[in-house]
């Protein structure tokens, strides 16, 4: 036996499995499609990370077939190459981590269990969870104090249940418009809640503290700051001297046994060899599209439809996160001097969120589940926002017009965004299957993506969206637009392989341990049956630690004594 | 397709075809380096392309000097020279581009329709006017230029994309070669964010490493 565990992925998923293994004595691998890249290959450079996304995959080699329904009813497939629509979210160790912003909340305990709190909505799936928020908070815990959460805790009627006082490091640097936030919601009887952020706000754990350059989301931070798994996790576990991480192996199937036990991860490396690794225990975290593509991937004799997806439920119940988006432009002509160079100032985060209507109880919509806003500045990029620019109602603009209005928008307003998240009903139009006719660059056929909305979620982000219209409206903005669709970002990925008691209706059980594969477990965002109205990086990390101390017990516990491989 | 807490207007973009994939030919580079440094002030941005090592094939070497002279009338009219703004000439608006497409896995079908539409464009001048599009007055360019991106999709697709690696060429880091000195971000107020990519963490060095 090469390893006592392999870990397909190392991504929020992956990495709290390899750091819990390795720390508890046992030997791991990680399989990582992607290279490895550190601290010193990142920078602020908009032609790498956003314009290029050489983070990700050539398109053109490895793609998804996406499926929507048009405006008339017809559902049509486009390759992803050819619309631009990328799922892929950094392909590298530490996978998407690496390139998220870190706006971290729990889940609420009702989210654990929302048929029954609200009851069924017809045409969506949805169910309660296997296990509670209680069994959660321990590791939602770890995670504050092992990627490193930065934030306080003030009360407002939603504030999820702790089992410490506080953050184990102070929140991020704020910016000046945060008190304006602040003092709006005062106003208004609304609780302004600062937003924890996976970034440390001082160094700790060999890592560096946020140097606040500005530029966060989407990009690799060359501080070690933000929380990535790679930064947080998986340096420790390769300290450990029993974690071993493989870069640039894609895995293309899990071959089984007479008894459908996983035995290998085969997989071709960095120059196209395939290759096979051997471990007691699985785990699968390759981001919800490409894990559930990869047990369909690998039928084997008792597995005929694919692993694990003897029930057909492999695939189903794809969650991505619904709502609407807004954005305020500040006129600086329409401001005081001491507003102007407030507004003005770069670094600092706004981190700020309302969660007054996480639940809503309206005339209108009645008793429902609601959801998140966030506050957010628009992103700085500055080559996307001028592209934006050239656009007029009398066609493309140019020359000296244009030099005008570019001048205008970077140098007259500054722009503050809201967007918001809410439940993203699982329902039969949203799932990943095989393509039928394209294949990527090794020949195995690509993951096609289906990605039906239900229009409840509409109906929860239409209120959401015009309540974060408020305000900015109140906060003094000169204009809001605002936007709202069942388009899924393509950053927000979850399910396809819930977790549940009853094998005819999900994949994994409360341990995410396949139901018919004694020695498959599947950690990243697949095993969510519903998604909350998070971000779900947080829950899919506590959730992987949680994992990893079952499967430290089922190898014998801490310190036993170290697997052959090791 | 959008994205959450990031950079979500890139999806537009790419989804317009102007944010195509690709890496450095590096022979291409060698080839054009050499010959551009010697023909062009214009083009001092390429101190990068002389350091690379010849490995990769395209088929795109460069443009043609007659391309070159007819994109370069269509960049300056698009984003002309101001009293205190930068035009394309100043932001190496003309190599940046080249540069771009010249690597070898950016996107066929995107190259072949930027050096296609300087033809199509050079035809239609000839068409409309009888004169080269670079001899054309202003209002005449500005006439041909406003039909094309009015009443022809090819001409508006081909303007949008011409004007989109503008942009890259104004705002994107000076270690490509473009937006000289910074002058880009100077004159929209911009502060770029920190740390800035070295020469040898461009982007095309780091998708070699995909």
């Amino acid at each position: 036996m090469d390893f006592d565990v392999c870990v397909v992925g190392s991504g929020a998923g992956g990495g709290p499995v390899a750091l819990g293994l390795t720390r508890a004595g046992y030997s791991v691998v990680v399989l990582e499609k992607g290279p490895w890249y550190t601290e010193a290959d990142f920078f602020k450079d908009e032609l790498a990370c956003c314009r290029r996304s050489v983070y990700s995959p050539n398109l053109r080699d490895e793609f998804h077939v996406v499926e929507h329904k048009k405006d008339n009813g017809v559902w049509v497939a486009n390759p992803s190459h050819g619309s631009g629509q990328d799922f892929w979210n950094g392909v590298c160790v530490g996978g998407s981590s690496n390139f998220m912003s870190g706006f971290f909340h729990r889940l609420k305990p009702k989210d654990f269990h929302l048929l029954s709190e609200f009851g069924p909505i017809e045409g969506a799936n949805i169910v309660d969870w296997p296990i509670s928020y209680t069994d959660l908070e321990p590791y939602y815990a770890q995670v504050e104090r092992e990627v490193g959460v930065s934030g306080r805790v003030v009360e407002h009627p939603n504030q999820e249940p702790r089992s410490t006082a506080d953050f184990p490091f102070p929140p991020t640097a704020e910016h000046p418009v945060a008190q304006w936030f602040d003092q709006e919601c005062k106003q208004q009887g609304l609780h302004s809640i600062p937003v924890p952020r996976a970034i440390l706000s001082r160094p700790a754990m060999n890592r560096q503290g946020c140097e606040y350059s500005g530029y966060c989301g989407s990009f690799g931070c060359s501080t070690g700051a933000k929380g990535s798994s790679r930064a947080a996790l998986l340096n420790r576990a390769v300290a450990t001297g029993r974690c071993e991480i493989r870069a640039h192996a894609q895995v293309y199937r899990l071959e089984t046994d007479a008894h459908g036990r996983v035995v290998a991860a085969c997989y071709y490396d960095h120059q196209n060899n395939a290759q096979s690794v051997d471990a007691k225990i699985f785990v699968i975290a390759c981001q919800a599209i490409e894990t559930s593509r990869l047990l369909l991937l690998s039928p084997g004799q008792r597995h005929p439809h694919g692993l694990a997806n003897n029930n057909g439920q492999v695939g189903r119940n794809l969650l991505f996160s619904a709502g609407g988006s807004g954005t305020g432009k500040f006129l600086y002509s329409d401001l005081d001097q001491a507003r102007v160079v407030a507004l003005k100032v770069v670094g600092p985060f706004m981190n700020r969120a309302l969660q007054d209507w996480y639940f809503i109880d309206d005339e209108d919509l009645g008793r429902i589940k609601g959801g998140t806003i966030e506050f957010l500045f628009r992103h700085p990029n500055p080559i996307s926002q001028a592209n934006r620019q050239k656009h007029s109602t009398g066609g493309l603009l140019w020359g000296n017009p244009l030099k005008k209005k570019l001048k205008s928008y970077f140098t007259q307003a500054r722009y503050l965004r809201f967007e918001t998240f809410c439940d993203w009903l699982p329902n039969d139009n949203c799932h990943v299957s095989l393509d039928q006719e394209s294949k990527d660059r090794w020949g195995s056929p690509v993951a096609h993506v289906k990605v039906g909305y239900h229009e409840h979620d509409l109906k929860v982000g239409r209120f959401l969206t015009y309540k974060g219209r408020q305000m900015l409206q109140s906060m003094g903005a000169d204009k809001v637009t605002w936007g709202l669709s069942g388009t899924p970002p393509t950053n927000l990925i979850a399910g396809g392989c819930r977790f549940g008691s009853d094998p005819k209706h999900s994949v994994l059980n409360a341990d995410c341990r396949a139901h018919d594969v004694e020695n498959l477990y599947v950690t990243d965002g697949s095993f969510m049956p519903t998604g909350g109205s998070v971000p779900y990086t947080w829950t899919i990390y506590a959730n992987a630690f949680r994992v990893a101390d079952k499967l430290i017990n089922e190898l014998g516990g801490k310190h036993a004594k170290p697997g052959s491989g090791s | 397709m959008k994205k959450r807490h990031s950079d979500h207007e890139g999806a537009q973009t790419t989804a317009a075809g102007a944010g195509a994939t690709g890496f450095l030919s590096r022979r291409a580079f060698v080839l054009q380096g050499s010959a551009a440094v010697a023909a062009s002030t214009a083009l001092s941005g390429w101190p990068l392309v002389l350091g690379e090592e010849l490995s990769h094939e395209s088929e795109f070497t460069a443009f043609s000097e007659k391309q070159k002279k007819i994109l370069a009338a269509v960049q300056e009219h698009l984003f002309p020279k101001g009293l205190d703004s930068p035009g394309a000439q100043d932001i190496n608006a003309l190599p940046f581009l080249q540069f771009v497409i010249a690597q070898v896995s950016f996107d066929t079908d995107s190259r072949n329709f930027i050096v296609n539409g300087i033809q199509s464009l050079e035809e239609a001048s000839m068409e409309h006017f009888d004169v080269r599009f670079e001899e054309l007055d202003f209002a005449r360019k500005e006439h041909l230029l406003r039909y094309l991106a009015d009443r022809t999709r090819w001409g508006k697709n081909w303007l949008s994309l011409t004007l989109y690696y503008i942009f890259e060429a104004l705002l994107a880091d000076p270690v490509y070669g473009c937006n000289t000195n910074g002058i880009g971000w100077q004159w929209l107020e911009h502060q770029p964010g920190f740390p800035r990519p070295p020469p040898d963490k461009i982007y095309t060095r780091i998708a070699s490493r995909r």
